[in-house]
């Protein structure tokens, strides 16, 4: 019974990551942007930031705020106006969508993924 | 439409989902329970019901499992509202969605049409022996009753007499 348990709470991380998938962005171009924060959204099931990067404007799909406030990424830190520097890769089909692997608020580095 | 799906949105509910740290990985948790409950529990039906496990008698196993079933469908249907709450316009918009939703209710017919009507009866004991001939090599006419001469016949009957006994308790409406 206990094994059993074990098993099931093991594949809890599994389940949350495989909740929304990667496969619709190009894994195979990555981004690295930097840019000032026009707007935030710290919500499930994905927060997300609009940056302004030189010459475009992007939606950058970043983690859960469960796991991002578990890695040390406030709610505080992360406000309108903030620079960021964020890892990403662009959506296959919106063309002005990232999903993040990881951002830079103000010299810490956080992994979403 | 819009309107409504906006008040959805913008509803304390839905903002509590969207901002509370932990209340939409734990809804996510429960949904997943209820589904595990919902085919868990309707599988082991479904196997009895194609021939396999004969020594467990289809009525009590019917009526034990498919409460369970609909508590598993209660809880995951539940979780599910609440997380669609939280983005109430973009759930509709996709695809996917409508999809699973048309599944759903596909289901939900199926399985109204199997519990309310006694079609059923045929359509259950015709897979049995459609099953009997493709696994002629298992002893089939064990699976589906002990009784059983063992011809197509037979076997078609004493499934027909198992599977459309009266319906259980947990079934009349």
């Amino acid at each position: 019974m206990k094994r059993y348990l074990f098993t099931a709470l093991a594949l809890l991380p599994a389940l949350s990551l495989a909740h929304h998938g990667w496969s619709e962005y190009d894994q195979s171009s990555m981004l690295t942007l930097t840019g000032r924060v026009e707007e935030v959204g710290y919500e499930h099931p994905h927060g997300y930031v609009k940056l302004a990067a030189p010459g475009k404007t992007w939606l950058a799909v970043l983690a859960p705020p469960s796991r991002m406030d578990n890695r040390g990424l406030t709610k505080e830190m992360l406000k309108p106006g903030t620079t960021v520097q964020v890892v990403s890769y662009p959506n296959r089909t919106k063309p002005e969508e990232m999903r993040a692997e990881r951002i830079t608020v103000t010299g810490k580095t956080v992994e979403l993924r | 439409m819009a309107s409504a799906i906006h008040t959805i949105e913008a509803s304390g509910v839905a903002r509590f989902m969207r901002e509370a740290l932990y209340a939409y990985p734990v809804a996510e948790v429960v949904h997943i329970v209820g589904l595990g409950l919902l085919f868990g529990s309707i599988a082991i039906v479904d196997l009895r019901l194609l021939g396999l496990g004969s020594r467990v008698p289809v009525k009590p196993l019917v009526a034990f499992a498919v409460p369970w079933s609909i508590a598993g469908f209660t809880i995951a249907a539940s979780a599910g509202l609440l997380m669609f709450t939280a983005h109430a316009e973009e759930f509709l918009t996709q695809p996917v969605f409508m999809l699973k939703m048309g599944l759903i209710l596909a289901g939900g017919f199926n399985a109204t049409i199997l519990h309310v009507s006694r079609s059923y009866c045929g359509l259950a004991s015709s897979l049995a022996v459609a099953s009997s001939r493709i696994c002629s090599g298992l002893r089939w006419d064990y699976v589906v009753t002990p009784k059983a001469d063992g011809s197509t016949l037979a076997l078609s009957r004493c499934s027909q007499t198992i599977l459309c006994h009266k319906r259980p308790a947990a079934l009349r409406h």
